[in-house]
C-alpha cells in the first residue's frame, strides 16, 4: 500500500464492469498478482503496438485494474480455465467492482508503459486517469503513459511525440 | 458476426439484417484525431460525433469491435500521417494556406496549426481542411493517403502553371474550388448510395467510339449515344423537363456550382471513392455562361456527355468545356469535345423533331421555336438546326431574344438552399444540400457531419428539428 493508492481509493468510486459479459468473461482466474514496490519480479518485458516505438509489435501485454486490493495484474495469454481464451479485465475481479483498468508493458522491471484501454473499467475522467498513473509512480515505477484525449473523452490511444 | 457487434447492436441480429439495424441504431460514436470511442455526453468530448452508420461505413467492423473491447480504437495510422497528410496534399495541389482556409471555411490559423502543430489542432477543423482539398475527411490520418486522388491534384497544379492566356489556365482559387468540388462529388455519391438512389453505371458504360477522329463520324457517335440514352431513359422525342433533376435524381451524377474562368461553361471531374471506384461529377460555372436556365441545360447536357461516356484516358481528371458557339463561329475541335457537344444537342433536341419544327428556308422564328420547345439557348438551337439539316442552309439569329420561363428557371436551379443551415458556398448548395438534409432526417449522418458540410455549428444544426429537403 502507498499513500497515493489509499488516497485514490478514497477519492474515486468502485463500479462494476461497463460491458455485459460474454462466456467466461466474469469468471475468477488463477495467477492474478498484486503489484508491489519496484522492481517487479518475474515479469516479461515487452512494448506496446503504437506504431511509434520499435519493439516486438505489441506482445507481452499485461492487464491491470486498481481495486480494493491494490494494482492487480495478469499476463494476457490464453488460460485453460477460460476455455483457452485470454482474460478480460473483469476476470481480474471475478466480475466484481474496480476503480479503473488498463493495459501495461514492462520496459524494465522498474519501468512500464501504462495505457488506459479497458472496455470494462475505462477511466471516467482526466483526473482519475492521471491519479491512477500516479499510483504506479508511488510504487517506485517510472511510467510512460498517454495524455487524456479531450476529443473522445478517454485516455489517448496513441503516443504524442513532442 | 463479431461478439462485440452483437453487444452493440443486439444479440439476435443476423448478418443479413445488420445493415438495417445499424442504420436504425441510436448509438453514436465520437472521433478524435487519434481514436474513435463510443459517444458519452458525460465525458464532454470535443471531437466529431458520428452516427453508428457513419462509423460503420468509414471504419468497418474491426474498429467498432475494438471500441467495444477496449473503450476506444486507434484511428491514426502513423505519426507521419497526422503530421504530413494535409501539408502534402496542399503541396500536391499547389495551393496557399490562405486559399485552403477560404475554401474550407476555417481561419488561416487553423490551416497553419494543422500543418505545424497537428497534435493540438482540432479534428473538426482538420476534417474541414481535408474536405476542402479533395481528401476523404472521414479517413484522414487513418488511411495513409485519405483516398486523395493524386492524379487529380497533379492535373489541377499543372493547370495553374499554364500561361494565363491558355484556355485551360486556372487560378489558385479556382484550383481550390475544383478540389473542393471533387470532395462534394464524392460525398454526394456516397450519400446517394446510402439513400438507395441510382448510380450512372446502372444505365450507361463508357464508349470508346470517337469516330476515328473524323469530325463527321465523331458527331455521329455523339448522336447515337444521345438516341440510345433517350431510349434507355424512356424519354421519347419530346423536351426534357429538367436536366438538373435528370442528372442528379435519375442518373446519380452530382452537379456542383463553383467559380471557374469566365470563358468556361463547365468542368467534368473524375475522383475516386474509398474502394477505388471512379466517381464523376459536373461542375457548372457559377459565373460566366450559365446565367439562365437554357444555358444551364445546354452546358449540363455537355457535361453529361463527358461524365457518362468518356473513357478515363480521354477525359483525363478534369475536362473543361468552353462556351458553346453558333454554327459560323464553331471550329472543329477535339473529338472529346465534338462528341459531347453532338450528344448534348441531340439529347436535348432529337433530329426528327427539330427538322419538323424548323423547315427550310429557316427563319428567325424557327430558331425561337426550337429555343422555346427544347429549352436551349440561341447558339445551341442554331447549331442543332444546322446539324439536323446537314449544314446545308444558313441559320439566322433570333429576333425577339426569347428567354426561359419562371417555371423553367425554377426547375433548373443549381442554388437550392431550402434551409437556413445551408452553406453560403455555392458548391455545397443545390442537390448536395438536399441529400445532406435527407440523410440527416434519416439519422444516417450526425449533426456534426451536417455542420461540417454546411460550415455551421453543431448547435445551429441541433436547433432545427426536421428539415424538409424538398
Amino acid at each position: 500500500m502507498t499513500e497515493a493508492l489509499t488516497d485514490f481509493q478514497g477519492r474515486h468510486t468502485l463500479r462494476g464492469p461497463e460491458k455485459s459479459p460474454g462466456p467466461f468473461e466474469n469468471d475468477p482466474i488463477p495467477g492474478v498478482q498484486i503489484l508491489g514496490h519496484a522492481p517487479a519480479v518475474g515479469v516479461t518485458l515487452g512494448t506496446p503496438d503504437s506504431g511509434e516505438i520499435d519493439g516486438d509489435g505489441g506482445a507481452n501485454k499485461y492487464l491491470w485494474v486498481i481495486d480494493t486490493r491494490g494494482i492487480c495484474y495478469i499476463f494476457e495469454a490464453p488460460i485453460r480455465e477460460l476455455n483457452h481464451n485470454p482474460p478480460k479485465h473483469s476476470n481480474l475481479t471475478g466480475g466484481g467492482k474496480a476503480y479503473i483498468g488498463g493495459e501495461m508493458w514492462f520496459k524494465t522491471c522498474s519501468s512500464m508503459w501504462v495505457w488506459g484501454k479497458s472496455g470494462r473499467y475505462p477511466a471516467r475522467n482526466e483526473q482519475e486517469w492521471e491519479e491512477a498513473v500516479g499510483v504506479f509512480n508511488s510504487f517506485g515505477y517510472k511510467t510512460l503513459s498517454p495524455v487524456w484525449d479531450d476529443e473522445t473523452g478517454y485516455p489517448s490511444g496513441a503516443w504524442r511525440i513532442s | 458476426m463479431k461478439a462485440g457487434l452483437h453487444y452493440l447492436f443486439g444479440q439476435e441480429v443476423e448478418e443479413t439484417s445488420l445493415e438495417e439495424v445499424i442504420k436504425n441504431s441510436q448509438l453514436q460514436f465520437v472521433r478524435g484525431k487519434l481514436q474513435l470511442a463510443l459517444f458519452d455526453a458525460a465525458r464532454k468530448p470535443t471531437g466529431h460525433i458520428l452516427s453508428a452508420w457513419e462509423a460503420w461505413d468509414a471504419y468497418g467492423p474491426d474498429v467498432l469491435e475494438e471500441v467495444v473491447e477496449n473503450s476506444s480504437a486507434r484511428l491514426i495510422s502513423t505519426k507521419k500521417a497526422l503530421e504530413e497528410t494535409l501539408a502534402k496534399r496542399r503541396e500536391q495541389l499547389g495551393l496557399t494556406q490562405a486559399v485552403v482556409a477560404a475554401v474550407a471555411g476555417v481561419d488561416e490559423q487553423d490551416v497553419i496549426a494543422s500543418e505545424n502543430n497537428p497534435w493540438d489542432a482540432s479534428i473538426m477543423a482538420m476534417e474541414k481542411i481535408a474536405f476542402g482539398m479533395g481528401l476523404d475527411e472521414r479517413t484522414v490520418f487513418f488511411q495513409s493517403d485519405a483516398h486523395g486522388d493524386v492524379d487529380l491534384a497533379t492535373r489541377l497544379r499543372y493547370m495553374q502553371g499554364l500561361p494565363q492566356d491558355d484556355a485551360r489556365w486556372i487560378s489558385c482559387e479556382m484550383a481550390a474550388s475544383l478540389a473542393e468540388a471533387s470532395s462534394v462529388i464524392r460525398a454526394q455519391d456516397r450519400l446517394q448510395g446510402w439513400l438507395g438512389r441510382p448510380r450512372p453505371e446502372q444505365f450507361f458504360t463508357h464508349s470508346s467510339d470517337y469516330g476515328d477522329n473524323d469530325v463527321h463520324n465523331t458527331r455521329m457517335a455523339g448522336y447515337r449515344l444521345a438516341a440510345d440514352a433517350r431510349t434507355k431513359l424512356n424519354l421519347g422525342n419530346g423536351p426534357i423537363k429538367s436536366m438538373v433533376l435528370l442528372a442528379g435524381e435519375h442518373l446519380g451524377i452530382p452537379v456542383v456550382s463553383a467559380e471557374l474562368p469566365p470563358g468556361i461553361a463547365s468542368a467534368t471531374l473524375s475522383n475516386r471513392d474509398e474502394s477505388g471506384r471512379e466517381v464523376r461529377g459536373v461542375v457548372m460555372n457559377s459565373a460566366g455562361p450559365n446565367q439562365d436556365a437554357w444555358s444551364i441545360r445546354v452546358n449540363l447536357a455537355r457535361g453529361l456527355g463527358h461524365a457518362l461516356f468518356d473513357t478515363p484516358g480521354r477525359l483525363g481528371k478534369v475536362w473543361m468545356d468552353g462556351t458553346l458557339r453558333g454554327p459560323e463561329d464553331h471550329q472543329d475541335g477535339n473529338p472529346v469535345e465534338e462528341r459531347a457537344d453532338a450528344f448534348a444537342l441531340a439529347f436535348l433536341a432529337p433530329m426528327e423533331e427539330v427538322r419538323e419544327g424548323a423547315k427550310p428556308p429557316i427563319v428567325a422564328r424557327d430558331v425561337e421555336f426550337i429555343m422555346r420547345r427544347f429549352g436551349m439557348n440561341e447558339s445551341a438551337a442554331r447549331r442543332r438546326i444546322d446539324s439536323s439539316h446537314s449544314h446545308e442552309f444558313p441559320i439566322p439569329h433570333s429576333e425577339t431574344a426569347p428567354s426561359p420561363s419562371e417555371e423553367e428557371t425554377k426547375v433548373e436551379t443549381l442554388d437550392w438552399a431550402g434551409s437556413s443551415l445551408c452553406s453560403p458556398n455555392a458548391s455545397r448548395r443545390g442537390q448536395f444540400a438536399r441529400i445532406v438534409l435527407d440523410c440527416r432526417n434519416r439519422a444516417l449522418i450526425s449533426d456534426d457531419t451536417v455542420g461540417l458540410y454546411f460550415g455551421c455549428s453543431r448547435e445551429e444544426v441541433r436547433d432545427v428539428q426536421e428539415i424538409d429537403p424538398l
